[in-house]
């Protein structure tokens, strides 16, 4: 008798809102305090029955997002060892602006890095006000500018074309 | 016979010699001076002094003066006229020799001033000569230095020219700029960059 294939590992995506991988070790810590908590309720357990979990709002979006019952240890065991994973292997880039970025900014920007980069992909900001407008990317072995002075630079020869007419007609003849 | 005729020849040379001996002897004792004749000498003498006594030398003496005077001032003004005109003879030549010899001098110094004035003249040429091809050269390379320091300017200013742009651009407009209406452009580098951030990315993990 044939054993049935063994199911295909549930592909568990991160929200949005997860953007650094502080945010990622957040949630794992928390839910190893939710661990621990369960364990000491249990071992605390009255006639009151069940006790009544409460999680944070970053928890519920993932569990939501992955339709993981956090009151189920496997589930719980499962985000854990995802999270430990994410925190471990994900990609991280680290992206530099000339302003703090505004969650709804985030929002838009993690949303495409994770259709288009990576599905796990992290960020860490920072800030560099020099940059001017746009921003600066570094992976793990490279630099990426994104700014504005890049697009100049690159589109000199327009500028140029523009400007050495201008001083010519300037200087005497 | 022969003996007859040698006693014959030397009794002919004998006798020869005796007469020419004894000629001798004869002419030799006519030849010696009577007494009265170193008289007369003496006579004459003292005639002489008769006739030529004191007087008679003194106005010679006189006489032979006066001639010797006129002689002697005749040989000075002879002697005279003839230094003046070697005198007047020897100036002329010594002005003709000097003026020669100045025309000389003053045509070499001449001739050297001339000399000296062509090469002044060279020199002055050729060193207006060197100075316009320094100059020239001098302009030249100021020139090609304006040329480089405008390549340069040029060149600091294009290389810079993105900085003072963005510079420009982030101090005009920047406070109306935020991240939120940056965001299409940013995904828009993103978009540019994707395939090279993925691979590293890749490589990475």
């Amino acid at each position: 008798m044939a054993s049935e294939p063994a199911p295909a590992p549930k592909k568990i995506t991160l929200p949005i809102s997860v953007v650094t991988p502080s945010d990622v070790g957040r949630l794992a810590h928390e839910l190893e305090v939710l661990e621990n908590d369960l364990v000491q309720l249990k071992m605390q357990k009255t006639d009151n029955g069940v006790p009544q979990l409460s999680f944070t709002k970053g928890l519920e979006r993932i569990a939501e997002l992955n339709k993981f019952n956090l009151s189920n240890p496997a589930d719980r065991l499962t985000l854990q060892g995802f999270l430990v994973e994410v925190k471990q292997k994900a990609p991280v880039l680290h992206i530099s602006f000339n302003s703090e970025p505004s969650p709804l900014f985030l929002d838009k920007l993690m949303l495409w890095l994770r259709r288009e980069i990576h599905p796990l992909v992290l960020l860490t900001i920072g800030l560099q006000p020099a940059i001017g407008a746009g921003c600066m990317v570094r992976t793990t072995n490279k630099y990426f500018d994104l700014s504005m002075r890049q697009t100049f630079m690159a589109k000199r020869p327009l500028l140029l074309e523009q400007i050495i007419p201008a001083v010519n007609e300037t200087q005497p003849a | 016979m022969t003996i007859w005729w040698l006693l014959l020849i030397l009794a002919s040379v004998g006798s020869l010699g005796v007469g020419f001996i004894w000629l001798a002897v004869r002419v030799g004792s006519a030849s010696k001076k009577p007494e009265h004749d170193y008289n007369a000498e003496e006579a004459a003498d003292r005639d002489v002094e008769h006739l030529f006594d004191a007087t008679f030398r003194e106005e010679l003496r006189n006489r032979g003066r006066l001639h010797f005077e006129k002689i002697i001032g005749e040989s000075a003004m002879f002697l005279q006229q003839d230094l003046r005109l070697t005198t007047s003879q020897l100036n002329e030549y010594m002005k003709s020799e000097i003026t020669a010899k100045l025309q000389a001098e003053l045509s070499n110094y001449e001739q050297s001033i001339v000399d000296a004035k062509d090469l002044a003249i060279e020199s002055i040429q050729k060193t207006n000569s060197l100075i316009d091809e320094q100059r020239e050269s001098l302009t030249e390379q100021v020139r090609q230095e304006i040329i480089k320091e405008k390549q340069q300017l040029i060149l600091r200013f294009e290389t810079n020219m993105a900085d003072i742009i963005n510079h420009y651009v982030m101090a005009a407009v920047g406070e109306q700029i935020d991240l939120s209406d940056q965001l299409e452009y940013i995904l828009g580098e993103f978009e540019r960059n994707k395939v090279a951030i993925i691979e590293d990315l890749n490589h990475g993990i």
